[in-house]
C-alpha cells in the first residue's frame, strides 16, 4: 500500500505541471526577477476556463443530465455549507483567528479552487482514469455557498452597520465574476454543440492544453511564492490549519462519494473540489463584504500553503482513498 | 501673464473591488469627473502588495479628481462612510488649474 502511495506521488511530483509550478515559487522566493505578463497571464485564465467548460459540456452532452449529477451538484452544496462551519469552529475554538478573520479563512475553504481541480483532472488523466464531465458544472456551483455561510458566520459578530450585507455588487461578483461566466458559458456551448462541436476546435481546446496549463502552474507559483516571502501574518498555528483542513475537508468529500457511488476518478474530483480552497472569487467577495478581515491571512493562507499542498501532496493521497475505496 | 485658478485635488488610493463604493460616493457629492490609475507596487499595514494578484479586485488603483475648493467638504463627508468602512487612502492638495471651466 505504502508503495502505490509512493509511485503515485512520485508520478505526481514528475508531472511538469507540479515542476513548473515549483519553479515558480522557487523563482520567487530567490527573488528572480521572472514574471507572467498581466495580460498574457489573463489570457491563459481565459483559455483554460474556455477549454476546461467547453470539455465538460462536451462529456455531459454525451451521457445527457443524469440523477448522478443532480445528486453530485447537491451533495456539493451541502459540502460548501458544511465546510465553512467546521473550519470556523476549528480557527476560533483554538484561537487561531479572530472571528472575523476565522469567517473569511473558512469561506474561502468551503469554495473551491478551479485551477486545483484542473490539476486534479490532469493527474487522472496521466493516470488513466476515467471521471464524469458534470463535474465542470459541479466546480461552478460549489463556489457560491461558502461564500453566504461565510458571511453569515462573520455577522454572527458583528453588529448593526458593521454587518456584511448582501449588496447588489456582491451578489454581482459573486455570481457573475468572469471565471464563473466564461466556465459556465463554455460548459453550456460545449453541451449544446456536443461531439461535433469538438471535432471542429478540439486542436485549439485539447491540443495545447497541457502547455498552456504549464505556464499558468509557473505563475501560480510565482504568485503563491511572492505571497510566502511576504507572509509574516501567518502563524504556525495557521500554517498547519492550512494542512489539516484540506485533509479534513477530502475526508468529508470521500465519505460522500461513498454515500452517492461514485466512480473513483469522479470521487477524486469531489474530495479535490471539498479539499481545495478559493483564492480569486471569494477574496473579491470578502474584500467588498467584510473588509475587516485580512487579505494577508485569507489569501495567503489559500494561496500559499493550501494550494501547493494540495497539488505536490493532496491530490496523489485523494485519488488513492478513492481508488480504494471507491468502485 | 497666465491666469490660473486654485482648486483642490482628491487622491484616493483603493483596490479595485471597492471602487464602485467611490464612484458613487463621487457622484452623490456631483462630482461629474475623475480619472483612474493602476499601481503597480506599495506597503502598507498588511504587507506588501503589488499588481500582480489573482484577478481583478485585490489590485490597487488610484482615482484623482480636481474640485472647486468650496465642494471639497460635501465630497470628504459623501466619502466619510466608505472611509470608514474599506481601506481607502484619501489625500488632498492644492493644486491650479489653467481652465476653470472645466472644474
Amino acid at each position: 500500500m505504502f508503495d502505490q502511495i509512493l509511485t503515485l506521488a512520485g508520478a505526481n511530483l514528475a508531472s511538469p505541471i507540479v515542476l513548473f509550478f515549483a519553479l515558480g515559487v522557487a523563482a520567487a522566493l530567490a527573488r528572480s526577477d521572472l514574471t507572467v505578463p498581466e495580460a498574457f497571464a489573463k489570457g491563459l485564465t481565459i483559455y483554460l476556463m474556455l477549454a476546461i467548460g467547453f470539455k465538460g459540456g462536451v462529456a455531459v452532452a454525451k451521457n445527457g443530465v443524469t440523477l448522478d449529477f443532480l445528486t453530485t451538484a447537491a451533495a456539493g452544496i451541502l459540502l460548501g455549507v458544511l465546510i465553512p462551519v467546521i473550519a470556523h469552529a476549528i480557527l476560533t475554538r483554538t484561537r487561531l483567528a479572530d472571528p472575523l478573520n476565522a469567517a473569511a479563512v473558512a469561506a474561502h475553504y468551503g469554495s473551491v479552487s478551479i485551477v486545483t481541480f484542473v490539476a486534479g483532472t490532469s493527474l487522472l488523466t496521466l493516470l488513466g482514469v476515467a471521471y464524469d464531465g458534470y463535474m465542470i458544472a459541479v466546480t461552478a456551483i460549489m463556489e457560491t455557498p461558502a461564500i453566504i455561510v461565510g458571511l453569515w458566520l462573520a455577522n454572527a459578530s458583528l453588529k448593526g452597520d458593521e454587518r456584511a450585507g448582501f449588496s447588489g455588487q456582491l451578489l454581482h461578483e459573486v455570481f457573475l465574476n468572469g471565471s464563473v461566466v466564461l466556465l459556465m458559458g463554455a460548459f453550456l456551448i460545449g453541451y449544446v454543440s456536443g461531439e461535433p462541436g469538438m471535432q471542429a476546435v478540439s486542436a485549439f481546446v485539447e491540443a495545447p492544453f497541457k502547455g498552456v496549463l504549464c505556464l499558468f502552474m509557473l505563475d501560480m507559483g510565482l504568485l503563491a511564492g511572492r505571497r510566502l516571502a511576504a507572509a509574516r501574518l501567518l502563524t504556525p498555528g495557521l500554517v498547519a490549519f492550512g494542512l489539516v483542513m484540506p485533509l479534513l475537508s477530502a475526508s468529508l468529500g470521500l465519505a460522500t462519494a461513498m454515500a452517492l457511488g461514485l466512480s473513483p476518478g469522479t470521487g477524486t474530483l469531489l474530495m479535490t473540489l471539498a479539499a481545495s480552497s478559493s483564492y480569486i472569487a471569494v477574496p473579491a467577495a470578502m474584500r467588498i463584504a467584510l473588509p475587516q478581515a485580512n487579505p494577508a491571512i485569507y489569501v495567503t493562507l489559500s494561496l500559499a500553503v493550501t494550494f501547493p499542498f494540495n497539488l505536490s501532496v493532496g491530490l496523489p493521497l485523494y485519488y488513492f482513498a478513492a481508488s480504494n475505496l471507491l468502485g | 501673464m497666465t491666469v490660473m485658478h486654485p482648486r483642490k485635488r482628491i487622491d484616493i488610493f483603493v483596490e479595485m473591488a471597492v471602487l464602485p463604493k467611490v464612484e458613487e460616493a463621487l457622484t452623490r457629492a456631483q462630482v461629474t469627473g475623475f480619472t483612474v490609475v493602476p499601481c503597480i507596487k506599495g506597503r502598507g499595514w498588511s504587507g506588501e502588495w503589488s499588481s500582480d494578484e489573482i484577478g481583478d479586485a485585490g489590485r490597487m488603483v488610484m482615482l484623482t479628481t480636481i474640485t472647486r475648493t468650496e465642494a471639497l467638504d460635501v465630497v470628504l463627508e459623501s466619502l466619510r462612510p466608505v472611509m470608514q468602512r474599506w481601506r481607502i487612502v484619501v489625500s488632498v492638495a492644492d493644486v491650479q488649474v489653467l481652465r476653470s471651466e472645466k472644474f
